[in-house]
This record gives structure tokens, C-alpha cells and sequence, in this order.
């Protein structure tokens, strides 16, 4: 479900948070599905159960996730419907931050990378979208 | 919140007039996976010493659950478990003689966690501890350290000598002691890599000092990369404020800056007038470029 | 107290050997105090006289054998306590320290206790000579006290690795049998009890005490060490040494020094010739212990010189002879000084001083030889070799009567016997020289020995 790189200089923390929230935004993690436990999530991924203890509680303080009393944690219903643009949209930061960065080093202009930024959105669809998103078999 | 289980205040260690460590202070609290890292002779070993009530200190005051480390009682030890740096086996032994007699010593051993370790970390407990490779034994030690489930447990250096599969399986176990929020443990390695797995806190330890002491995603905060971008040549007159390293190339110049903050941006905003883009990195290199 | 049974455990069956000896040892010593009890020992008189000479030997040496079988089961006492003792785990383990120095005396009490029982066992038909208590608490201040010293010997010889475990296991298993002579004495406590509590009281305030005097002392300690390696010749690296210092026979005077000491101190105890010879004996081969790690050590030395293994050899041979002029050139000096002193006939010491010697290439060869460790061969050949050089030395020390055609025999059978030493030595060298040319590092991997090497 999640690729986490602990030695690529983003903090993992961050590196899960987007994630979900991604996952979450698309679809891929429909409303009432159970995530992993902390200790299964921090197994699995050989990283501190306190990492996934504080994205999960960020997450549910802002109402992507919920607890359930003796269950796992699950993705809060009408999670879509109610997410504001502006957090969506900060989803977005890290692949834009790298986006920038590479055009930048390529010495770019801006208008040269939102052509090509608004031809790939064009060619592609939603399907294409869900099918790249697909989780991975485990977590 | 619990108290913390360790407590030090202005540790000072000096051997034959010669300090190794000077005014360090720390806490550990319950749940800490605690990263130390330093060059060699930093004073690593000596810290955990000190914790373990191995060496009293020159100066200053280290408790271990409450109690002072070098007059711990045996009921506080039985919460303490400690991973040496040179393995401590009996060579005539095997192993599994050798954790008979390690748990002989505590009242309460989870025979069944060191029965399933033992499968999965493929130690013959009927190999005799001179016969096993060197990998082997640091396995057999640290498993000795797990047995009776220890509150705290320290750790020197106990990966050095495991293949990669070997020392994934650690962490793991690591993971495991952590989970559930009661237990702590404070390791120090050269392999950074597996600190920045899992540590929550790193302290790092330089010239007999705590260089830095405190969260990990605070340092990652504070020591960043920054990528400036130029409209005119940055020449290397420049000062950059907080810069640990700085390289110049033409329009462009690379530095890493420690301390990163919104005022620090501004400033530096305004001495080069060039845009910036910040990068995290990576452990090892914010250790490399405290080092430089 | 469960950490302390399971030491005391672990001492007695931690290697296969050991497990092997501690049944044996219960059994011989069990029935050979019951044995003792039917039928009484036929050296004290009245017993089994009828009894054909074979059993009656059995019955006598029985129960000691079971007991010295018990004592080399533990004999790996020392080297745990070492190891734990002086570690850094024991200070983590809770209780650790007591727990070590309760199963270490009540390890060397229960042999001592045992002991002491065989020689009630063995007296108890002969009530009034000497009463049954008596015996019981002088065997077993006396025992106890022995035992603990043989302990510390197992201990250094232990350090010294390989062969001379065996070696010092016999001088070990003499040791035991000496102090019953000391029982038999009238009054007074003797000496060895002295030194043996003297050694328990050292031992336990250090093992105790001893980080928080170290503590205490680290700086007057530190100032004394300043004041000694100023003083003291240093071990000094001077160029052209290299091959010495990588093979560890760089100081040959302490192991000088270390022999001297023993025997001095034998010579006070011992003032039989035969005993003292005998002592003697076992040291002259104690200076040949290095060698048993010679083939580890040397492969630091294959890499760095463009020697064949042959070469090799004949240098390391050369090195370890020169090493062990030294203490043998000591104890001969030793043994001509102190015998005289001693009244001790011209003739026996002209016989002791090739023995020694003999006692010192044999053992050197034998040592050499050990080029895949210490196996059954190696380690029978050192039983034989040791046993002869016992011989010989019983020999030369004679009878107590020593009538002039005992005399002549025995003089005969010395030379017969140390020509016969000096065969075993030629051949020992044979095979050594044989074994080094296909010496294999892997296999004669010595752990410490090669770790220490480097």
C-alpha cells in the first residue's frame, strides 16, 4: 500500500501523511476501509510505531481517519466530499517542490513546464490515473 | 506522562585528568528509541557506561528509574539490559548453556520470545560460542540482553558485524520492544542508516559534547540543504549566515545551513538576493556536515 | 540462588569432557567411600590382607581418583568466573557478583567436603589413633584451602593455553594428594589453610569491592604505573625484533621470573628431594606452553616475509628455543643452588639438570606440533611424555633407604629413561617439522591466541 523511503531526506512522517491523504483523495482507500494497525504498519516498514502513531493522529484530528474503539483505524466516511480544496491541494507539495526543482536545474521557464504540465493532464484520465494507483499487494 | 527512566544532569568523565565527557545532559522517556551517533572516541561508549552505572562520573548526577546508576539495586538492574560493544560469552559454552546461565539470573525470562528468535535468527544453540563467527556471537549477545525483557535497554554498536538480513531482523525487534509505548532503547551505531530508521530522538555526541539533543524531525528541520538560484554571479565573498558548507558555481551556489528558520531565510534572502529551494537530508549527511 | 545452582552446573558439565569426568567422579567417589567402610584401606593394617594385591589397590585408590575425576570436572571454575566476573555484564546482572562468589566456594567446599569424608571413611576402622572429627575439620580446612590454589594454578595455566592444560592438570592432581600428608601433623593449623583463606578473603572483597577501589585508588594507582614504566625496562620495540614481538617470546624474562617464584616457594614446602624434583619437573615444561600457540601467532608472520612454511619453522623453532633459554637457564641455576643449599647428592643433581632440560625441548616440540590443535594424539603423547619425565624424576630423587646397589640401579635407569626422553623429543620434532610444511591456518585457529596476534 505505502513505499516508504526512510534515506531519502523527507521525513517519514511526511512521506505517510501525504500518502494516505493521497490515496484517500483518489479513492484508492474508500471511506470505512481499515488501515493497518500502528505495530503491523511500523513492522512491515522496520520504522518507529511512533511515526505512524502521530500521522494517524494528525489524520484523524483533521478528520481523514477515524478510531474505532477496539478496531483498527479506518478512513472516515465522505472523506471526498469534504475535504477542502486548499488541503487537497497541499497534498500536492512535495511532487511539486520536485517538479520545480528539476526545471529549474534545467534551466526552464515557468510557462515552458505548465505547457508541458497541461498536456500531460490533457492525455491523460482518470482511469489511467486509478490504474497507475493501484496498491501493492501487503502494506 | 511517566517519569522518565533516565535522567542526567552536567555528566562530566575525565580518565588520568583527561575529559571525555563534559556538562551532558539528557532524559530518556518511556517509548524513546534513541539514536547516538559520534566519531570514534567521541565518548559513545563512555555515555552508556555511565547510564549502566559501570564508571561513576567525575562530576554531576545520572539516575536510572530514580536511582543513582552507580548504586543501582537489583530489582532496578533486573529492568535493565545492555548489549556491550566486545561480546562477554563464555567461549567453553554453547549457547544455549549460555542463556541458561544469563537467565538464571532474573526472575522473569520469556522463554518462548527467545525460543522464537532463536528460530528466525537461525542460531544452533548447540554450536559452542568459540565456534561461532563473529556474527553469531553479537546475534547471541544481544539476545541474552532480550530474555527478561528489559525496560531499557542499551545497546553499543550491536549490529556491527550482521549481514544485512540480520540486522533487518533487529530492527524488527526493535520495533516490537517499542510498540507498545512502555520500553526504551538507546543504541548507538555507525550504521546511520539504521538510526534514521528508527530512532525518534538522536543525540550526537562531539568532542566529549551533546552536540545536538532532541527530536529527529527537528533536526532534520534545522539542518537543511539550500539550493540558491541567482539572477547575477554569488561569489564566494559572500558570507552566508549558520553556512556548514557552501559551494559556488557561477549563478548557483549549494549550502548547508543549520538552525534553518524563517528569519534565517529572510536573511539570507537579503544578503545573496538569490531564490531559494530547500532540501532535506539525509542522517549521514547532516553527521558528515557537523563534522566538517 | 538460582543463578547460583545453575553456575555451579554450568561448571561441572559445560563441555563434553567435562560431563564425561563429573559421572565418573560421583560413582568412584560414592563407592569408593563405601568401599572404604567394608573393607579398610590394607596400608593401615589389619583389613583385606587376604584380599589378592590388585583389589586391594583398587579399593585404596578408588575413591581419590572418583575426587580428582570431580575436581577436573570443575575445572573450567575459573575460567567462567573470570569471564563474568570481569566483564561488564556482571555489573547489569542483578546480584551477579554475590552469586559467582557463593558457587565458587560452595563448589570448592563441596569437594572439600567429599574429601574430607573419604579420609574419615579411610581412618574410621582406627578410632583411636585419631578421632573422626579431627580428621574431618583439618581434611577439610586443609582440602578447601588446596583446592581453591589449584583453582588459581588450573587458572594460570589455563591462560597459557593448549597443552599445558593437561600438564598442570597433573600438577594439579599432585597437589591435591600432597596436603593429606599435612593432615597427619600433630598441631596447629598449617600453613597452606593460612594462604588458602587469605586467597578467598582477596578474592571476594575484589570481586566485591573492586570497581569502587578502583574508584578510590584510580588516582595514586595511576601516579604508581606513571612511576613504574618510568622506572621499569620497558618492552621496547627496537628494530629488527618484529618477528619476536608478532610470536610473543619478546619477554622471556617474565616467564623467567614467573617460574622462579614457584619454585622458591616449592622448595619451602617440599624439602623431600623427589617432591621437589618433581615440582620442578612440571615447570621445565611449563616454559615450552608458548609454543602450543606458535602455529596461530605465525600467520601474521606468512604474509609479511617471503618465507616457505620450512623457513618458517626452523625461525619460529630458533625464536622459541632462544625464548626458552632463558627460564630454563633460570631453573637450572635454581635447582644446582637450592639443592646444594639443600645437602642434596652431587650425583642426583647431575641427573636432575639433564631432565630438567629434556623436560623443556620435549615439551617445546611437543607444543610445536600442535598445528590443528589440541587433539587425543597430541594430548595422549603429552600424557606419556609427562608421565616419563615423573619417572625420571622419582627416579633421581630415590628411595629413602638408598643403599649403594640401589644406587647403582637407579643410576642406570635414569640414563635409560632420559635417553629415552631425548628419542621422544627427536621424534616430536620430526613430526613437527613434517606438520608445519602443510601447516593450514584454518584449521589450527586458535581464537584468542589468533585474534591477539592480529
Amino acid at each position: 500500500m505505502f513505499v516508504l523511503k526512510p534515506h531519502s531526506g523527507v521525513p517519514l512522517h511526511r512521506q505517510l501523511d501525504e500518502q494516505i491523504r493521497r490515496l484517500v483523495a483518489s479513492g484508492q482507500l474508500a471511506p470505512g476501509t481499515a488501515l493497518p494497525s500502528i505495530r503491523e504498519l511500523a513492522l512491515a516498514h522496520t520504522i518507529n510505531p511512533m511515526t505512524v502513531s502521530k500521522v494517524y493522529t494528525r489524520l484523524e484530528a483533521e478528520g481523514v481517519l477515524e478510531r474505532n474503539r477496539g478496531k483498527p483505524m479506518t478512513v472516515a466516511a465522505q472523506r471526498r466530499a469534504q475535504a477542502p480544496h486548499s488541503a487537497r491541494l497541499a497534498a500536492l507539495d512535495a511532487p511539486l517542490e520536485h517538479l520545480v526543482l528539476a526545471a529549474r536545474q534545467l534551466e526552464l521557464d515557468a510557462d515552458a513546464v505548465i505547457e508541458a504540465l497541461r498536456k500531460k493532464w490533457e492525455t491523460s484520465d482518470a482511469a489511467t490515473v486509478r490504474g497507475r494507483a493501484r496498491p501493492h499487494k501487503g502494506v | 506522562m511517566q517519569q522518565p527512566y533516565v535522567v542526567a544532569r552536567d555528566l562530566t568523565k575525565a580518565f588520568d585528568d583527561k575529559p571525555v565527557l563534559s556538562g551532558v545532559s539528557f532524559e530518556v522517556q518511556a517509548g524513546d528509541v534513541i539514536g547516538v551517533l559520534g566519531k570514534n572516541g567521541a565518548g559513545k561508549t563512555t555515555l552508556l557506561e555511565l547510564v549502566l552505572g559501570f564508571t561513576p562520573a567525575s562530576e554531576g548526577r545520572v539516575e536510572v528509574f530514580g536511582h543513582e546508576s552507580y548504586r543501582l539495586p537489583g530489582a532496578v538492574k533486573a529492568r535493565v539490559g545492555f548489549v556491550p560493544q566486545q561480546d562477554e560469552l563464555v567461549n567453553q559454552l554453547t549457547a544455549g548453556h549460555q542463556l541458561k546461565l544469563i537467565r538464571s539470573f532474573y526472575k522473569t525470562w520469556d522463554d518462548a520470545l527467545i525460543a522464537r528468535l532463536v528460530a528466525v535468527w537461525d542460531i544452533d544453540l548447540g554450536e559452542r560460542v568459540k565456534n561461532m563467527s563473529v556474527g553469531q556471537r553479537q546475534k547471541l549477545s544481544i539476545l541474552l540482553a532480550l530474555g527478561h525483557r528489559p525496560d531499557l535497554l542499551l545497546l553499543d554498536e550491536p549490529v556491527a558485524s550482521l549481514d544485512p538480513l540480520a540486522r533487518r531482523q533487529f530492527l524488527e525487534q526493535i520495533v516490537e520492544i517499542v510498540a507498545d509505548g512502555n520500553r526504551s532503547v538507546v543504541f548507538s551505531s555507525h550504521i546511520v542508516a539504521d538510526i534514521e530508521r528508527l530512532a525518534n530522538r538522536i543525540w550526537i555526541l562531539k568532542d566529549g559534547r551533546l552536540h545536538w539533543q532532541g527530536d529527529f524531525d527537528d533536526l532534520r528541520e534545522s539542518i537543511v540543504r539550500l539550493h540558491l538560484r541567482g539572477t547575477q554571479p554569488l561569489h564566494s565573498q559572500v558570507q552566508i549566515p549558520n553556512a556548514l558548507a557552501v559551494d559556488f558555481t557561477h549563478n548557483h551556489a549549494t549550502a548547508i545551513v543549520h538552525g534553518w528558520s524563517a528569519e534565517l531565510e529572510a536573511q539570507i534572502t537579503a544578503i545573496t538576493g538569490a531564490e531559494i529551494e530547500v532540501e532535506g537530508l539525509t542522517l549521514e549527511d547532516i553527521f558528515l556536515a557537523m563534522h566538517r | 540462588m538460582k543463578a547460583v545452582l545453575r553456575l555451579i552446573w554450568t561448571y561441572f558439565t559445560a563441555t563434553r569432557l567435562m560431563r564425561g569426568l563429573v559421572v565418573p567422579g560421583l560413582v568412584l567417589s560414592g563407592a569408593g567411600m563405601v568401599g572404604y567402610l567394608y573393607y579398610p584401606p590394607w596400608t593401615l593394617g589389619t583389613g583385606m590382607r587376604s584380599s589378592p594385591l590388585w583389589l586391594q589397590s583398587v579399593v585404596l585408590v578408588a575413591p581419590w581418583l572418583g575426587l580428582i575425576l570431580l575436581f577436573f570436572a570443575s575445572s573450567l571454575l575459573p575460567v567462567i568466573i573470570e569471564r563474568v566476573a570481569f566483564g561488564r555484564m556482571v555489573l547489569i546482572l542483578p546480584r551477579a557478583r554475590v552469586a559467582l562468589l557463593i558457587s565458587a566456594v560452595a563448589t570448592a567446599g563441596f569437594i572439600a567436603v567429599l574429601t574430607a569424608l573419604t579420609g574419615v571413611f579411610a581412618f574410621y576402622y582406627y578410632p583411636n589413633e585419631i578421632k573422626p572429627e579431627r580428621i574431618f575439620s583439618r581434611a577439610l580446612l586443609v582440602v578447601f584451602s588446596d583446592v581453591s590454589l589449584m583453582y588459581v594454578a588450573l587458572w594460570i595455566v589455563g591462560k597459557a593455553r593448549g597443552i599445558w592444560l593437561l600438564i598442570g592438570s597433573l600438577l594439579i592432581a599432585f597437589g591435591i594428594l600432597t596436603p593429606l600428608s599435612l593432615i597427619g601433623l600433630p598441631s596447629g593449623v598449617p600453613a597452606i589453610v593460612w594462604v588458602g583463606i587469605g586467597g578467598w578473603v582477596a578474592f571476594a572483597l575484589l570481586l566485591l569491592f573492586g570497581g569502587r577501589l578502583k574508584q578510590r585508588l584510580a588516582r595514586p594507582l595511576a601516579g604508581f604505573a606513571r612511576l613504574a614504566r618510568r622506572v621499569l625496562p620497558r618492552a621496547a620495540y627496537a628494530s629488527g625484533t618484529e618477528f619476536p614481538l608478532l610470536l610473543g617470546t619478546n619477554q622471556p624474562w617474565l616467564v623467567a621470573l614467573g617460574q622462579a617464584i614457584p619454585v622458591v616457594v616449592a622448595a619451602w614446602l617440599f624439602r623431600q628431594h623427589t617432591v621437589w624434583l618433581f615440582f620442578l619437573t612440571l615447570f621445565s615444561a611449563i616454559g615450552g606452553a608458548i609454543t602450543s600457540t606458535a602455529a596461530a601467532r605465525s600467520r601474521v608472520l606468512w604474509l609479511r616475509n617471503a618465507w616457505t612454511r620450512a623457513e618458517l619453522f626452523r625461525r619460529v623453532e630458533t625464536a622459541y628455543w632462544r625464548y626458552n633459554a632463558y627460564p630454563l637457564g633460570v631453573l637450572l641455576l635454581l635447582y644446582v643452588a637450592i639443592g646444594s643449599y639443600l645437602e642434596i647428592s652431587t650425583a642426583r643433581l647431575a641427573f636432575g639438570v639433564p631432565l630438567l632440560a629434556l623436560g623443556s625441548v620435549a615439551s617445546l616440540y611437543l607444543g610445536l606440533m600442535m598445528t590443528r590443535g589440541l587433539r587425543w594424539f597430541e594430548g595422549a603423547l603429552g600424557v606419556v611424555t609427562m608421565g616419563l619425565l615423573m619417572w625420571t624424576a622419582v627416579t633421581i630423587g630415590g628411595t629413602p633407604s638408598g643403599s649403594l646397589i640401589g644406587e647403582t640401579l637407579d643410576r642406570i635407569n635414569v640414563i635409560e629413561l632420559e635417553v629415552a626422553l631425548a628419542a621422544l623429543a627427536l621424534i616430536y620434532r620430526t613430526i613437527a617439522s613434517a606438520r608445519w610444511n602443510t601447516l593450514d591456518w584454518m584449521v589450527c585457529r586458535n581464537g584468542p591466541a589468533t585474534r591477539a596476534a592480529g
